[in-house]
């Protein structure tokens, strides 16, 4: 058992759990009522199986090259995913894709409606809140 | 050995690409199409560090990156454009 | 997100804007050093010239950015995220895998610091920890919108919001100055209080 065994075990794990944390995610994006929890499957499973499988190859590779091309990458993953979450969370809300029952709260709308619709930034793309929680959401399937 | 781990995970991720492609046929909205192709990539990201894996080579790494950075640029161009008129399409 | 600034704003957007940035061409000098993967002085020199010119080419207002980092507080900041990630995940793929339908909300927390710097930071590692994803924020009150995965059960939505606090905690005792500190511990008495 030399350590290069050990390594590249410990590397095959990584990658396999990486692997299943992406499956995990698409299952989750198939399986979810509303973007909104799609938004959810996509941003953390995502996120960690990316991670895992960057360390399952730096665990192969070993090589310090590999090593910074690898945590670039992760890195950028990491500040990159929230951003795109968040605009496409920001733009499905705005445009009522939610389904309001399937919410128990929602403070966003009473706050858009307690503002007169203006979200305080003044960047011009203010939106109407969504339905009220009795209305059918858009997405009844 | 490996080669049985990435074998393995990529049979995984050719699951998951299945799934992914079945949201982005099945929409409902253009959004979901927008996030499912954001896995889509982080999928394909994954696939080409398997294949690195496997054959214990450092030449794809450069695409890794190529295509983190294309999958953020694309989606949040997306996004923008999409969020300046409705997405919903009719039943 | 469009900049659409009155009159006052550009004006006082511009007097921000520009200028000589040492550490933003000292990150972009890194991020390039990552990317040939070579310590060598030819790469360095590269480095600080691209960030020069990618900061005077293409400039972004600098962040007012007071406080000065304690590693010990960021290590632990990192590690609990990455605790709180691994936890999100199996939430999420458990969830996956379920029967159940989720419940879920749209929550308003505003944050005790002001501050864009741990704004932005808050809601970056919000996105990715348990059951949340950050909706809108806005700048004038430092006030997050985000949405829970999952809150069907009793006491899961103020568990979430106190979950955002603490980030907020942690984010601040890691980064801020000892002022924006002792700031967010006088604020949290007056919750406490009130």
């Amino acid at each position: 058992m030399t350590w290069s065994t050990v390594l590249d075990a410990a590397g095959g794990v990584c990658l396999l759990l990486g692997a299943f944390m992406c499956l995990a995610g698409a299952v989750g994006l198939v399986r979810f009522p509303d973007t909104l929890s799609r938004l959810h499957a996509a941003t953390k499973p995502q996120t960690l199986g990316l991670i895992l499988v960057l360390m399952g190859l730096s665990l192969t590779l070993r090589t310090w090259a590999a090593v910074t091309t690898l945590v670039f990458v992760g890195a950028t993953q990491f500040f990159t995913s929230p951003v795109t979450a968040q605009l496409v969370g920001r733009s499905a809300y705005r445009h009522r894709n939610v389904r309001t029952d399937l919410l128990i709260v929602d403070e966003l709308s009473e706050a858009l409606a307690r503002d007169g619709g203006a979200d305080g930034d003044g960047d011009g793309d203010d939106a109407r809140p969504p339905a009220s929680p009795d209305a059918p959401g858009p997405l009844q399937p | 050995m490996t080669a049985a781990f990435a074998i393995a995970g990529m049979l995984m991720l050719a699951a998951a690409a299945a799934l992914v492609l079945y949201r982005v046929y099945r929409g409902p909205t253009n959004l979901d199409r927008l996030i499912a192709t954001d896995i889509l990539l982080v999928i394909v990201i994954a696939g080409v560090g398997m294949e690195a894996a496997w054959h214990k080579r450092a030449t794809s790494l450069p695409l890794l990156m190529v295509l983190g950075i294309v999958s953020f640029v694309g989606g949040v161009a997306i996004a923008r454009f999409m969020s300046h008129d409705s997405d919903r399409e009719a039943p | 997100m469009t900049d659409r600034p009155t009159k006052q704003g550009r004006r006082h957007r511009a007097s921000r804007r520009g200028g000589f940035q040492p550490r933003a061409i000292i990150a972009v000098a890194v991020a390039w050093l990552f990317l040939w993967d070579r310590i060598t002085w030819g790469n360095i020199v590269n480095g600080l010239i691209v960030g020069l010119v990618v900061t005077l080419a293409f400039p972004l207002p600098s962040i007012e950015f007071a406080g000065h980092p304690r590693p010990l507080r960021v290590a632990h900041l990192i590690l609990r995220f990455f605790i709180d990630l691994v936890v999100a995940s199996i939430q999420v793929t458990r969830l996956a895998f379920s029967p159940k339908r989720p419940r879920n909300a749209v929550i308003e927390v505003p944050l005790r610091s002001r501050s864009d710097f741990y704004l932005t930071i808050t809601a970056e590692l919000n996105a990715l920890v348990p059951g949340s994803v950050v909706l809108d924020a806005r700048r004038s009150t430092s006030t997050l919108f985000l949405h829970l995965l999952d809150v069907g059960r009793p006491g899961a939505i103020e568990e979430g919001r106190a979950h955002v606090y603490r980030v907020e905690e942690r984010v601040v005792r890691a980064l801020g100055s000892d002022e924006e500190i002792a700031d967010l511990e006088r604020r949290k008495r007056e919750e406490e209080l009130a």
